[in-house]
């Protein structure tokens, strides 16, 4: 097989890798080898909590049964540390064979020839079956017409509220995903809680000051974040528009200012009380309301026009390494991550909804917090759009840099206009 | 890289002027040098291999376009012009960094100092208390102590309180873009150990003769401090402010945790090791990074090298004619 004069390379460039500085985190170990059985060993690197790495270890004893040949050794990382540690094993030239990837990630790590395309293993007699993809995922992972990546979840975005607050200030919240309210009702209405509350709770998060606000709202007008290229999809006055509004909306009170999110901190202010409502994604639901002390009830988006604005982000996907000599059987166990319905039964929602014809309804749910989240995705599931084209390259950290011009709007200290070409200017040179 | 550059030269220089005699040292002259060179080859040849060639690396890395996945592209000056010339955010991320500096490493050096001063006594109790002033700084910029400081300082917790009662309403400073960085600073004032420790090491060091004699020609307490300690103490000032400047420049942890990564509120807590850590980590833009990392330097390098200059007139060594 000529296994050591690679093997040698590896442990070269490795040795060369660690000189120079670039830190090399070790996800794995060299365990490139075919065993004696030929049985070949799969890294598997992901994010989450010892939690989820049950469920996922659960997942891989299954799927190890069925398939005698294959091991996978897993390991995982807490989701702020693991993105480093993937991107510096890649750097090395020591990726995981398989991962999971967050959509912001997949056309930095898909351009750059990190992730192998699974377009050669997708499709009838593959290893991996790609139809049953629920619709609205289909063009999910595709960077540049190549598969890059399979999703293993999606979400969608809701309005989460307390509805016994609103109810207490006589605030009516948008309550049907076929006659969704206006953002000017939205916000009467918002504003009866905050004044209701004498302040203590203002009626909703500022939606301005995050990317999930403004890349619904660009949505809505029927705008989006990002192009198929990999450029801005909307304009200067595009967010000088959406800018105005919600500085408009937080001048009235109907949104809370900027410093109830950092005095929020590590939690939000949904969760500590601060607000009665955000934009959030609605798996999150769960977890928010056990933070808060109260339930949040899942309602629909506001918008002002026909569009909703949401669509099937897909949670987390899963990738193969392109450096990987296993392709083949990395595809086989993602086919198996997506498709079989033991997963889902074993990984109910920790990861989100299941992406494929094939996993829906699996899962028994007995969880109040996880039957409100499937049933919010029914009614939705009419209005939800494909899903739109990844972040640009290096677009990752954009969303930081517009919470930071958002700060500096919503704390006075520069007008909508200065903060829309801060905005700009930082994309340029981000994005350059 | 300029800290372990200015701290051996600084300490040398001090202790060469206390050696009594510097004629036995000369004269084991070369053999001792030799076997010295013997005992360092491990750490030379880690510093050469994980220090050195790392930052070779990055220099050159700063003359290119690179994103850890492609091959480097030659650039020549052009992360440079832009990050001089081309963008907004490195002029902010100075304006605060140069704003911490100047106010943070004065005032943790008067800490240091004046807590030093008063653990230079013989009371009881005496090595429990420089324990307990010396802990903050090895508990550093973890996520407990955010925590501890977020409820110390948002609005109407135990400083807004304290403040409160004595007329001044400030708020939360954690929340408010004005005084964000204030509550770095303190944070940064509370470590004060180590800077402690080495002025508590050097007041031991001052004859007691010397502020006997100015006892004798009549000085009070004041005019002691004045013209016994502080010039006796003068190069171990110098010393903990080189180091301390180039802490405060490379302050990164405790913002970075404070503001949850964002570098909030309106970027006022933003440093420029911050910047400089987006770039690199979540952009890939690590030739840009480079870059900026070899202006860092470059600036900490210059001033250290003003520091040093200026240093002739008001650091006194040991055995010098002054």
């Amino acid at each position: 097989m000529g296994k050591e004069a690679p093997s040698r390379r590896t442990a070269l460039s490795a040795l060369l890798a660690a000189g120079l500085g670039t830190a090399l985190t070790a996800c794995g170990g060299p365990s490139r080898s075919v065993g004696a059985g030929g049985t070949v060993t799969l890294r598997y690197f992901f994010w989450g909590d010892s939690g989820r790495a049950e469920l996922i270890n659960k997942c891989i004893a299954v799927f190890e049964k069925a398939n005698p040949k294959i091991r996978v050794k897993s390991s995982f990382a807490a989701f702020d540390s693991f993105w480093p540690k993937l991107s510096t094993a890649a750097a090395g030239g020591n990726p995981p064979d398989v991962m999971h990837i967050d959509y912001a990630w997949i056309r930095t790590l898909g351009e750059h020839g990190v992730l192998a395309d699974l377009g050669d293993h997708t499709g009838p007699g593959k290893e991996i079956d790609a139809s049953t993809l629920v619709s609205s995922l289909r063009t999910a992972g595709m960077v540049e017409d190549r598969r890059v990546a399979l999703p293993l979840s999606h979400n969608s975005v809701s309005l989460q509220y307390d509805a016994k607050v609103w109810a207490d200030a006589g605030a009516r919240p948008p309550s049907a995903a076929d006659a969704p309210m206006g953002w000017d009702t939205f916000m009467e209405q918002a504003l009866k809680v905050t004044r209701h509350t004498g302040r203590k709770q203002f009626g909703m998060d500022n939606p301005g000051q995050n990317y999930l606000g403004v890349e619904l709202w660009m949505r809505q007008q029927g705008k989006q974040m990002w192009t198929e290229k990999g450029e801005l999809g909307f304009s200067r006055d595009d967010m000088s528009r959406y800018f105005g509004q919600v500085d408009g909306w937080r001048r009235e009170g109907a949104l809370a200012g900027p410093d109830v999110v950092l005095e929020s901190l590590p939690g939000f202010p949904i969760s500590t009380r601060r607000v009665a409502s955000n934009l959030e994604w609605d798996n999150q639901a769960g977890g928010r309301s056990a933070m808060r002390g109260s339930k949040l009830s899942l309602g629909f988006v506001p918008t002002d026009t026909a569009r909703s604005g949401i669509y099937a982000k897909p949670g987390m996907l899963l990738s193969a390494a392109a450096k990987s000599p296993y392709i083949s059987e990395a595809a086989r166990f993602i086919d198996f991550m997506i498709n079989d319905r033991r997963v889902a039964k074993i990984l109910g929602t920790n990861i989100g909804m299941p992406p494929t014809t094939s996993q829906e309804g699996a899962a028994e749910v007995t969880d109040p917090a996880v039957r409100q989240v499937q049933a919010y995705e029914k009614a939705v599931a009419a209005t939800l759009a494909p899903t739109p084209p990844p972040p640009a390259d290096g677009g990752a950290s954009l969303n930081v840099y517009l919470q930071r011009v958002a700060e500096k709007l919503f704390y006075e200290r520069v007008s909508v206009d200065h903060a829309v070409d801060l905005f700009f200017d930082q994309a340029k040179v981000v994005l350059a | 890289m300029a800290s372990t550059t200015t701290t051996d030269a600084a300490i040398p220089r001090a202790r060469r002027g206390d050696a009594p005699s510097a004629e036995p040292a000369k004269r084991r002259g070369r053999a001792g040098d030799r076997s010295a060179y013997v005992f360092l080859t491990p750490w030379m040849i880690g510093a050469a291999l994980l220090t050195i060639a790392p930052m070779l690396f990055s220099l050159y890395m700063s003359f290119t376009d690179y994103n850890l996945f492609d091959a480097p592209r030659w650039i020549g000056l052009d992360n440079y012009r832009r990050l001089l010339f081309d963008d907004p955010e490195v002029r902010d991320t100075v304006g605060v960094t140069l704003l911490y500096v100047v106010v943070a490493t004065p005032l943790k050096l008067a800490a240091a100092l004046g807590v030093a001063l008063l653990l230079n006594t013989r009371r009881k109790g005496r090595n429990f208390y420089r324990a307990a002033f010396y802990m903050p700084s090895l508990i550093g910029a973890s996520v407990g102590a955010a925590i501890v400081w977020r409820l110390l300082f948002s609005t109407g917790s135990v400083v807004d309180g304290f403040l409160g009662a004595f007329g001044v309403h400030t708020g939360g400073w954690i929340s408010d873009p004005d005084w964000s960085l204030m509550s770095l600073v303190a944070l940064s004032v509370w470590q004060f150990g180590a800077p402690m420790v080495i002025f508590l090491a050097a007041l031991q060091q001052i004859p007691r003769d010397l502020y006997e004699a100015a006892e004798i020609d009549g000085a009070g307490p004041w005019r002691r401090f004045v013209s016994v300690t502080v010039p006796m103490l003068s190069p171990v000032i110098f010393f903990n402010l080189v180091l301390e400047m180039v802490h405060a420049f490379q302050m990164f942890n405790s913002a970075f945790v404070l503001s949850n990564g964002t570098g909030g509120p309106a970027g006022s807590t933003h440093v420029y090791s911050m910047y400089l850590y987006e770039l690199g980590f979540n952009d890939f833009r690590m030739g840009y990074a480079a870059a900026l990392t070899w202006v860092l330097l470059l600036v900490v390098g210059v001033i250290t090298a003003v520091l040093f200059k200026t240093s002739g007139r008001w650091v006194h060594y040991a055995g010098e004619e002054k």
